[in-house]
């Protein structure tokens, strides 16, 4: 690298931390010009209404498809007129389910049929009919304090993945051709994959697919991408939306025994901050939600690395559920 | 960078700086509230804590003890320790922050203490000082270098900690680095990084500042 | 693997883990003691290369001593966990990078202790050497760095405790270690499984021993090459060494 570029590099770098702060600084300092702005309308809809919405935190687990979803329900309660508090990326289920019970949180999106297993401790009730899933969710969560809003008709689901010369060689196309190999592979995923009923002892139960070891990395993220890519494990637990897998050539792997039930994105929220109006906000946006535009959205967040704010806010828009 | 997320962002990408201007901002509050909270809890602990020590000879072995083994447990495991008790509030990330500054605290004010000459503190009893007088007009002046250099270090340490408080939900500019890693997007995470850096640097020189103001006296710093 | 599906009590599976077997799929505790060690040995040594030679020629040469402390006290301002995020997003995932970032922790303590330890042996033991007609390379290796071992330990000691305890961070990039059964502990839910708290528990107890066993390891080491008489020197001048270690970097950063 010549200096020049090294120079221009820095140059760069330096430009970008002071326009970093300055956008920052700007943004806060019109930020009580724009509150006024946006709170004359929304004071004059609440006059018309004749109550204050309050605000809301919305929370997510810590992979992509989540931010964006989680983002879409803030932008759409903010658009109602709730003020949001966003609070993304906090980690695996295990850690955002308790957030939302003992109310650090008010909303995430939740997929129905893992939450169900999640819930009920792996006792299988959950199955590929959402609304069956879905009443089973609700009376779950009822004891927990929680709302299971309307299911969107977006899914996405866990599924194994494996490189396409790995599918070549092995002869792999679904799950069930893995229960003869996966004792001499290693598969990738989140390091709550051994414990949830879906995942590890999901895939032992009913294919009877037992890998020989596993590696604790990342929910379908960086790193468990890597792993795959590199050859460091065989097969990685990604999500069946993420285009990742098509942009690499890389094979999901059927699940022909129907392990994975339905996983239709829903809104959970905590009852006690729930209102009308935040039901209507959140269902409108699951009212636009569908496998296709959901695997459109993460293919734009993945491979062309745009921002979940600003897809979620486009698509939203487009779809006249803000604007 | 990953082969396998398809370049189509620019380096340095101005669009993302542009439309999160505003977030950076705001987690760069949090970052700071993180630090500052956590420096001055432990500052109020540690004070009378080495008081205690430097007065009571016998009790600043077992407590500077306790400082060297809780320096080896990694923040992470505090952090993540702490998660079932307190859920991913301020308070998870504020705990163990506070405890690593108490440490660092409470080991450069015993010295500071110690490093005040005995023969000064002879005279100044001579001339009547009692302890409250003694210690605030001149141990405390005297000491005063080296405890803001603890101030120093602590404050510069947590700085660093409080970005890991991204992998429990807080975390200020952590979180920007962590999504911008989760993203393979280089530019948020150098940004979070760097500007972390920067505010470390920042707030050192302050302090040294601040140093400087309130022991003139004193021509080098103690660090 | 089979330790997710086995119906034993799970006192009898920690003990299995502790004998090397695979708890609830993380690797037994003497795999992830030995990648622990492995990293963060490897990134001591590397510390060491990229510090001492630079330290002992500035501090012999008397050069840049104000930019020399200030600068491995500015290494202090890097974020271990930023600094790891960004080294793999622009250098991609490898195991050479990411010693090279622990490292890089390691540099500011050993570097800061041995400028000063260097820089305040007495000059008048180094003017009577150069009397003697040491060159300045015996002069470096016979007078002063004996007499400033004690102080170098002392940060190669402060040095090892920050890489044990940043070590654990591998584990957020896939690398395993002691991170690995903490980052797995939290993300199976601490308050919903006994394992997920066996793990996250265990996790921390045991990157603390590693961490307390190797600076143990260090002070032996250190007993055996310190000069016997500078170790009853220092003992005897316990106020002295305390007031330079003060000045040297002997605080842990913890990570």
């Amino acid at each position: 690298m010549s200096d020049m570029t090294t120079r221009r590099r820095w140059s760069a770098l330096l430009l970008m931390l002071v326009l970093a702060l300055v956008a920052g600084a700007c943004a806060s300092d019109t930020e009580p010009d724009e509150e006024t702005a946006a709170d004359a309308p929304a004071g004059s809809e609440e006059a018309a209404s004749g109550e204050d919405l309050g605000s809301l935190v919305v929370g997510s687990t810590n992979f992509d498809e989540q931010e964006l979803v989680a983002e879409m329900y803030a932008l759409s309660l903010e658009d109602a007129g709730f003020s949001v508090e966003r609070r993304y990326q906090l980690g695996s289920r295990e850690v955002v389910l308790p957030a939302l019970t003992s109310g650090e949180i008010d909303v995430y999106p939740e997929y129905v049929g893992t939450a169900l297993e999640f819930l009920n401790g792996g006792a299988g009730e959950a199955t590929g009919d959402t609304a069956a899933t879905t009443e089973l969710l609700r009376a779950a969560f009822a004891e927990q304090g929680v709302d299971v809003l309307e299911p969107s008709e977006a899914q996405d689901k866990n599924g194994l993945v494996v490189r396409a010369e790995t599918a070549e060689e092995l002869d792999l196309s679904t799950v069930s051709d893995l229960a003869a190999v996966a004792g001499e592979l290693t598969l990738g995923g989140p390091p709550e994959c051994p414990e949830r009923p879906l995942c590890i002892p999901g895939y032992a139960d009913v294919y009877g697919v037992t890998f020989g070891d596993f590696r604790a990395l990342d929910a379908g993220g960086p790193v468990t991408i890597e792993a795959l890519d590199s050859g460091e494990i065989d097969v990685a637990l990604l999500f069946t939306t993420d285009g990742v897998i098509a942009a690499n050539d890389w094979v999901l792997l059927e699940d022909d025994m129907d392990l994975q039930p339905a996983e239709n994105i829903t809104p959970v929220i905590r009852a006690e901050a729930s209102s009308p109006e935040a039901v209507a906000a959140l269902d409108a946006v699951s009212a636009v939600l569908t496998t296709e535009n959901v695997t459109e959205m993460i293919r734009q967040l993945r491979v062309d690395l745009a921002d979940p704010s600003e897809v979620a806010e486009a698509f939203l828009t487009e779809q006249g559920v803000i604007g | 960078m990953s082969p396998l997320l398809a370049q189509s962002r620019p380096f340095p990408d101005w669009e993302w700086i542009q439309r999160n201007g505003d977030i950076v901002l705001e987690q760069g509050v949090q970052h700071v509230q993180l630090t500052v909270a956590a420096v001055a809890i432990g500052f109020l602990i540690a004070f009378p804590l080495a008081l205690l020590a430097s007065r009571r000879r016998r009790l600043a072995g077992p407590v500077l003890q306790v400082t060297g083994v809780l320096f080896t447990i990694p923040s992470l495991a505090l952090f993540v320790g702490l998660v079932p008790l307190t859920g991913l509030s301020t308070t998870t990330a504020l705990i163990p922050l506070t405890l690593y500054t108490l440490l660092i605290l409470v080991r450069n004010t015993i010295a500071g203490l110690d490093s005040v000459p005995s023969e000064v503190v002879e005279a100044a009893r001579a001339m009547g000082f009692r302890e409250a007088a003694l210690l605030r007009s001149v141990e405390l002046p005297l000491a005063l270098p080296v405890i803001i250099a603890g101030v120093r270090i602590a404050t510069v340490t947590t700085i660093g900690l409080v970005t890991v408080t991204a992998l429990i939900g807080q975390g200020g500019w952590g979180q920007i680095i962590l999504s911008g890693f989760q993203r393979q997007n280089l530019t948020p995470t150098l940004v979070g990084f760097l500007l972390s850096v920067v505010l470390a640097v920042t707030l050192d020189l302050l302090l040294v500042a601040l140093e400087r103001r309130l022991s003139p006296w004193s021509r080098k710093a103690a660090r | 693997m089979r330790g997710v599906l086995a119906q034993e009590s799970l006192t009898a599976e920690v003990l299995a883990w502790l004998r090397g077997q695979d708890f609830r799929a993380i690797d037994g505790v003497p795999q992830l003691i030995g990648q622990h060690l492995m990293l963060s040995a490897a990134a001591l040594v590397l510390a060491c290369l990229l510090a001492l030679p630079l330290a002992l020629y500035l501090a012999h040469h008397r050069r840049a001593p104000v930019l020399s402390i200030n600068a491995a006290n500015a290494f202090r301002a890097i974020p271990a966990f930023g600094l790891l995020l960004v080294a793999f997003q622009l250098g991609g995932f490898s195991t050479l990078l990411l010693v090279l970032v622990f490292a890089l922790i390691g540099v500011a303590p050993i570097f800061a202790n041995t400028y000063i330890g260097i820089q305040q042996v007495d000059r008048e033991v180094v003017d009577a050497a150069a009397g003697m007609g040491l060159t300045g390379r015996q002069q470096l290796f016979q007078v002063e760095l004996p007499l400033a071992s004690p102080v170098i330990m002392a940060g190669v000691r402060t040095a090892t405790v920050n890489i044990v305890a940043t070590v654990t961070l591998a584990s957020v990039v896939g690398f395993g270690g002691l991170g690995s059964p903490i980052l797995s502990g939290l993300a199976r839910g601490l308050q919903f499984s006994a394992s997920a708290r066996v793990l996250a528990i265990g996790g921390a107890v045991l990157v603390a021993l590693v961490s307390i066993g190797a600076e143990a390891a260090l002070g032996a080491l250190q007993r055996r090459i310190v000069p016997e008489g500078l170790q009853l020197r220092e003992a005897a001048r316990a106020s002295r060494a305390a007031a330079i270690e003060q000045m040297a970097d002997s605080t842990p950063s913890p990570t």
